[in-house]
């Protein structure tokens, strides 16, 4: 069973990595389900799936490395920062407008940098990649 | 909702009509004025701009009021600049990460509900010297990793450790935290590779090829009774004025549980518990067209930004649901808050336990504590709050 089964259940940090968690009410979710490829800063890549949520929560959820999501998703802590694949940038689309705020200033910043807590999962993310920026 | 005007939980903001004319606002401070930046664009970029406007300038001058006259010790990370900065903070950053964890949280939960049963079996409490206080040094020995009844002793210096009630810059006081400190670090310097505390670990830890030296170390330390006391006391006491005011919003997070890291964020950006510090500028600068000298000090008002009606719709209102909220409550940059995550942890654990255990909190009296800043009067929380809880 794929460990990402769980990923919707933030801010539930506890239930992670080791622990498969099942919960029926994903079962609903199973048939549109976005799978996400993550590379961490030490080039480890992560292939993980979500039905829902933000890519924060998937991310947080199965600690990736890099990405803390300390303020919860609201825009306010830049803890989970990433660089999209220039060719998935049509899929993600642009960030908003207090998201382009908090990166304005963000040193780490590139044209296709977006805060991942403003990513909603759905089937349009399926198959990007997304390249974690600190 | 704010349908009648709350006598007690309203943050009113004292910067709109300045930041919305000239952005920037001149005050005095003991001869050394401070422009104080107020937009949330400005106060973002200027935090950025570390190579103009810096931390690492005489210990003390960056903190409004200045401390140049009470204190020569550097505070560490936060009155250091990189390439400094850069690796003292990777030095404690895991350590202030530790909040995360599950049994941080649990332990955080167990304090925090003692501490709520004990308010309530009293019934009615004086929330800042009965409640907040002793819940915030309880809460940092969880922080720092040493026993609870450590946390008596710093309950006995009272709500600020450099302030007593005749003197706003009391040297005197200060020193007995310096003492404290001191003690702390021979006694940890017997058993350096055992201990667990947070003493131990900046007695083992390497900066450029050698070990931190005596003054560093309690830099560090100062900085985390100092930083994390009066913020965290005025968050936790304003956070139960606001659920004595709002019980409506109580009752959501009580049927709405995950609004509960939402609800932190946005009380976080409307108290802003420190309203704002200050930088040095390195050479002739301009913020928000106005020119700033070399060697002169601007602040970074985090409480105006957070009410910047440019990012933020209904700024004075508190949305306890608000979804993008980029608030500056807890920096911006490279010195963004290292305690965020056990504060954010806090406040969370507390209004969850205030959702499962109090059905009323109602306020019999209070003294607002209103900071001064030139011509500006900013309500930052309460000298008193008198409650009856159950
Ligand atoms: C609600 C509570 C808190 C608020 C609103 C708050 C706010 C802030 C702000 C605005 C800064 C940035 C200062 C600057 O840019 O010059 C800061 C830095 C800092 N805070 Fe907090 N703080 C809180 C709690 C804590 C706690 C609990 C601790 C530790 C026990 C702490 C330790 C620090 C440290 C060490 C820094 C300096 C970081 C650096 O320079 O790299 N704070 N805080
Ligand atoms: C050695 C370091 C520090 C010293 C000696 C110091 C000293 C003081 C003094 C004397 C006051 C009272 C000012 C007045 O009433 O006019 C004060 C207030 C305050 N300080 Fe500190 N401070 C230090 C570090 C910090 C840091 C690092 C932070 C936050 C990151 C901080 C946050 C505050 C806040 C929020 C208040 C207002 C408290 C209130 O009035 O309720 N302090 N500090
Ligand atoms: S999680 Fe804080 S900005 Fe995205």
């Amino acid at each position: 069973m794929p460990q990402s089964w769980c990923t919707n259940r933030f801010p539930d940090k506890k239930e992670q990595s080791g622990t498969v968690y099942f919960f029926v009410n994903d079962l609903k979710f199973l048939t549109e389900m976005a799978k996400i490829n993550f590379i961490t800063k030490a080039g480890v890549e992560m292939q993980l799936e979500a039905a829902s949520g933000s890519v924060m929560e998937l991310a947080v959820n199965n600690s990736v490395p890099g990405i803390d999501g300390d303020c919860g998703g609201v825009c306010s802590c830049a803890t989970c920062h990433v660089h999209v694949a220039p060719e998935d940038w049509a899929q993600t689309g642009a960030p908003g407008d207090m998201e382009k705020d908090m990166l304005e200033f963000d040193d780490n910043a590139s044209e296709f940098s977006r805060l991942s807590c403003q990513m909603s999962i759905s089937d349009e993310l399926d198959g990007i990649t997304l390249k974690v920026a600190n | 909702m704010s349908s009648a005007k709350c006598p007690f939980s309203e943050f009113p903001d004292p910067f709109a009509a300045a930041r919305a004319a000239e952005g920037i606002r001149e005050i005095d401070d003991q001869g050394d004025p401070v422009k104080m930046v107020l937009g949330h664009r400005d106060v973002r970029k200027s935090a950025h701009d570390w190579r103009t406007f810096q931390s690492g300038a005489k210990p003390g001058r960056i903190v409004v009021p200045s401390e140049v006259n009470i204190r020569d010790i550097r505070q560490i990370p936060f009155e250091t600049d990189p390439p400094e900065h850069t690796e003292y903070r990777a030095l404690v950053e895991g350590w202030f990460r530790r909040p995360l964890t599950e049994s941080y949280e649990a332990g955080l939960t167990n304090l925090i509900n003692q501490e709520l049963d004990r308010a309530i079996s009293s019934g009615e409490l004086e929330v800042v010297h009965d409640f907040a206080l002793p819940l915030q040094s309880r809460a940092l020995t969880l922080l720092l990793n040493c026993p609870l009844e450590e946390a008596e002793e710093w309950i006995g210096w009272g709500t600020h450790v450099f302030r007593s009630d005749d003197d706003p810059l009391d040297g005197d006081k200060a020193n007995q935290l310096y003492d404290y400190l001191d003690a702390q670090i021979e006694r940890a310097s017997r058993d350096v590779e055992n201990g667990e505390d947070i003493f131990a670990h900046l007695l083992r830890a390497e900066y450029r090829g050698r070990k931190l030296t005596h003054e560093e170390i309690k830099g560090v330390m100062i900085l985390t009774f100092a930083g994390g006391r009066d913020t965290v006391i005025n968050a936790v006491t304003n956070t139960l004025a606001y659920f004595a005011g709002h019980p409506e919003d109580l009752q959501k997070i009580r049927e709405q549980p995950e609004l509960s890291a939402r609800a932190v964020e946005e009380l976080v950006r409307y108290f802003a518990p420190l309203t704002h510090m200050g930088r040095v500028a390195t050479s002739d600068a301009e913020v928000s067209g106005c020119p700033v000298a070399a060697d002169s000090r601007i602040s970074l008002c985090w409480a105006s930004a957070n009410r910047d009606p440019k990012v933020f719709e209904k700024p004075n209102e508190v949305d306890i649901e608000r979804k993008a909220n980029p608030h500056l409550s807890f920096g911006f940059g490279i010195h963004k808050c290292l305690g965020a995550p056990h504060a954010r942890q806090v406040l969370k654990v507390l209004i969850t336990a205030l959702t499962q255990r109090v059905s009323s909190i109602q306020v019999t009296d209070h003294q607002d504590n209103i900071e001064q800043w030139g011509d500006f009067n900013r309500k930052v929380g309460f000298h008193r709050l008198q409650v009856k809880i159950s």
